[in-house]
């Protein structure tokens, strides 16, 4: 059984529903199919183990292949990983874009004007603003601190909220739809202008007739587009669904980047208490250009926060029981490193390798981050990379520069995922063209990370949301 | 589970082990729990958390000089040897502890008894 529609878009996250927002304007019938299962607010729970299940994808579980495996964080649902990530707004640096331009020669198509116009539209919509400080609670305030001590520029995330109550569950979904989230803004925005959701529906491949998108094959029934196929289902999974709708390119799931990370933890003599506080609601900013690394709060809940401390019996249980005292800040790196999405029999299969300087990089920011703890009053610091003790003190800091230079010592995690169908004029040079269309085909467009050229260092829902809007705009005109 | 497995996740974390978390891993019902949840768990983690048991019980001890299984041994034979495998310089073995801990936290962080002594609000 098949339905019709003037356009599909695969995938529901920040970039096919942002594609759905503006589509539905103009043009109501859509269809957004999304894998994952629709999950209304009073359902979030505060346990990971079941929040893993129904809103990540593989339970959070899926992880690179290779000596130095790392686990890949997605959403899951309907909304994406905008329903568990941390709502942080930041608009595509410059630098990124000129790098964009020089090297990948898609400035003109992706003229930087264009980007912050969409940005600021995206933001006004979604009403980002800073984290107020009434909700910064210990774990901000102490960045804060630390970032003035030592005078490092930094400042109150921007986020998409209204109404944050500062619980520090945003990734366990926002129990008060607070978060301005896309399964709360552009997907019933899309749906009250006559678009239909449609969860718990993956979508096989996009059927293909000679160069025309004519529809996408589901489990449960193909579901037919007049005009366009719009595929936004990430940069892990587009790569796969392009290749089984018949796709070729050398460059189709190559070029996977994104932002390995990893946290350090202080401990501090007066009460921390990281439950109460914005998620994420502070940033330091002042390393990025220099050392390609950012610095951000992260309360975790206790289930993360044990996994992460080093140490077995009572060591483990020394540092577990300091979790009131704790302060958790984590290091997204703008990773030099590249890696793969499998296609076709490796389908799915993710690889992912460190360059060394990202290690060195690493370490130097591993390094900053916890002066910038000590300034801000930490006792000792967790940095659990394998050979360092598990408690650093100020005199120890010395040691985190002759950590161990093998990937595999770090336990890091890859978040924001890019490049698997990357935009290119030349048709060899890249899947899409200036236009988000596959090259060769008529009607196919990817509108979602995986056309990104490069990672961008810092978090990247905006800039997914403006170029998802860019595409729809282009397309349409 | 069997007494193997339970000596390994006895000795991750054992009944006592810090004076604000006396409950231990085992009575704090991780059994059920694991019982219960193993088929929820993703494939690779649950055959990889199976992996770390037997390698915690057979050859962590040889990593410290002392024959196998781990539940032979004193307790704290049985931690220096989990401490062994977790500093290892194989990485597998890291890596094997690493999610040993990362299942045992999903269970051991979501109980109200430890939520309640480390000061977490639910």
């Amino acid at each position: 059984m098949s339905e019709t529609f003037d356009y599909v878009i695969v995938g529901s996250g920040a970039a096919g529903a942002s594609a759905a927002r503006v589509l539905s304007d103009v043009h109501p019938s859509i269809a957004i199919v999304e894998e994952g299962p629709a999950v209304a607010t009073e359902e979030f729970e505060d346990r990971a183990l079941p929040t893993f299940k129904r809103l990540y994808r593989g339970m959070g579980a899926q992880v690179t292949g290779g000596r130095a495996p790392m686990p890949v964080i997605q959403g899951r649902c309907l909304g994406g990983s905008t329903v568990v990530n941390s709502a942080i707004m930041r608009r595509l640096p410059e630098e990124v874009w000129r790098e964009w331009d020089s090297s990948y020669g898609i400035g003109d198509a992706v003229p930087y004007q264009d980007v912050l116009t969409a940005s600021g539209e995206i933001e006004r919509e979604l009403h980002a603003e800073p984290t107020p400080q009434a909700i910064w609670g210990g774990n901000n305030g102490l960045l804060n601190k630390g970032a003035a001590a030592v005078r490092v520029a930094g400042g109150p995330t921007l986020r998409n909220t209204k109404g944050c109550r500062g619980s520090a569950r945003c990734n366990l979904g926002c129990p008060h739809g607070a978060k301005q989230s896309m399964q709360l803004t552009y997907l019933p925005y899309a749906q009250g202008r006559g678009a239909r959701l449609i969860p718990d529906r993956r979508v096989e491949r996009v059927l293909m007739r000679g160069a025309r998108a004519v529809g996408v094959q589901t489990a449960a029934g193909d579901l037919m587009a007049n005009k366009a196929v719009l595929v936004a289902a990430s940069a892990v999974q587009t790569p796969g669904v392009l290749w089984r709708s018949g796709v070729r390119s050398r460059h189709l799931g190559r070029h996977f980047q994104g932002h390995p990370g990893m946290g350090i933890v202080g401990l501090f003599d007066t009460p921390v208490r990281m439950g109460d506080g914005a998620t994420q609601g502070f940033e330091v900013d002042g390393w990025r250009s220099e050392s390609r690394i950012k610095l951000e709060t992260l309360a975790l809940p206790p289930e993360t926060f044990f996994s992460g401390l080093p140490g077995v019996g009572r060591r483990w249980a020394s540092l577990m029981a300091e979790f009131a005292h704790a302060a958790v800040w984590v290091l997204p790196l703008r990773s030099q490193g590249e890696g793969e999405v499998g296609t076709g029999w490796r389908d799915g299969r993710l690889r992912f390798r460190l360059d060394p300087r990202d290690v060195q990089n690493l370490r130097r920011g591993l390094r900053l981050a916890s002066q910038l703890m000590f300034a801000a009053g930490a006792r000792e610091v967790v940095c659990p990379v394998d050979g360092l003790p598990d408690r650093l003190r100020q005199e120890d800091l010395s040691l985190i520069d002759e950590a161990a230079a093998d990937p595999a010592s770090y336990p890091l995690a890859l978040s924001h995922l890019f490049g698997t169908a990357r935009m290119s004029g030349r048709v060899n040079d890249g899947v899409v063209g200036h236009d988000f269309r596959v090259h060769g085909t008529e009607n196919l467009y990817v509108v979602d990370s995986s056309v990104f050229p490069t990672n961008l260092g810092v978090n990247p829902q905006l800039t997914i949301m403006a170029l998802a809007r860019i595409a729809v705009q282009r397309m349409l005109s | 589970m069997n007494r193997f497995d339970r000596s390994v996740i006895d000795t991750l974390l054992p009944s006592g082990a810090s004076p604000v978390l006396p409950l231990g891993l085992l009575n704090s019902g991780f059994e059920s729990f694991w019982e219960e949840s193993k088929d929820d768990l993703a494939p690779q983690l649950r055959v990889a958390f199976r992996l770390g048991l037997f390698a915690a019980a057979w050859i962590a001890p040889v990593l410290v000089r002392r024959a196998p299984p781990l539940g032979r041994l004193s307790a704290t034979d049985r931690e220096r040897a989990l401490t062994a495998m977790e500093r290892s310089r194989v990485v597998i073995f890291r890596q094997l502890v690493r999610i040993l801990k990362t299942v045992a936290a999903l269970h051991y962080g979501a109980h109200p008894d430890v939520r309640k002594a480390i000061g977490h609000h639910t």
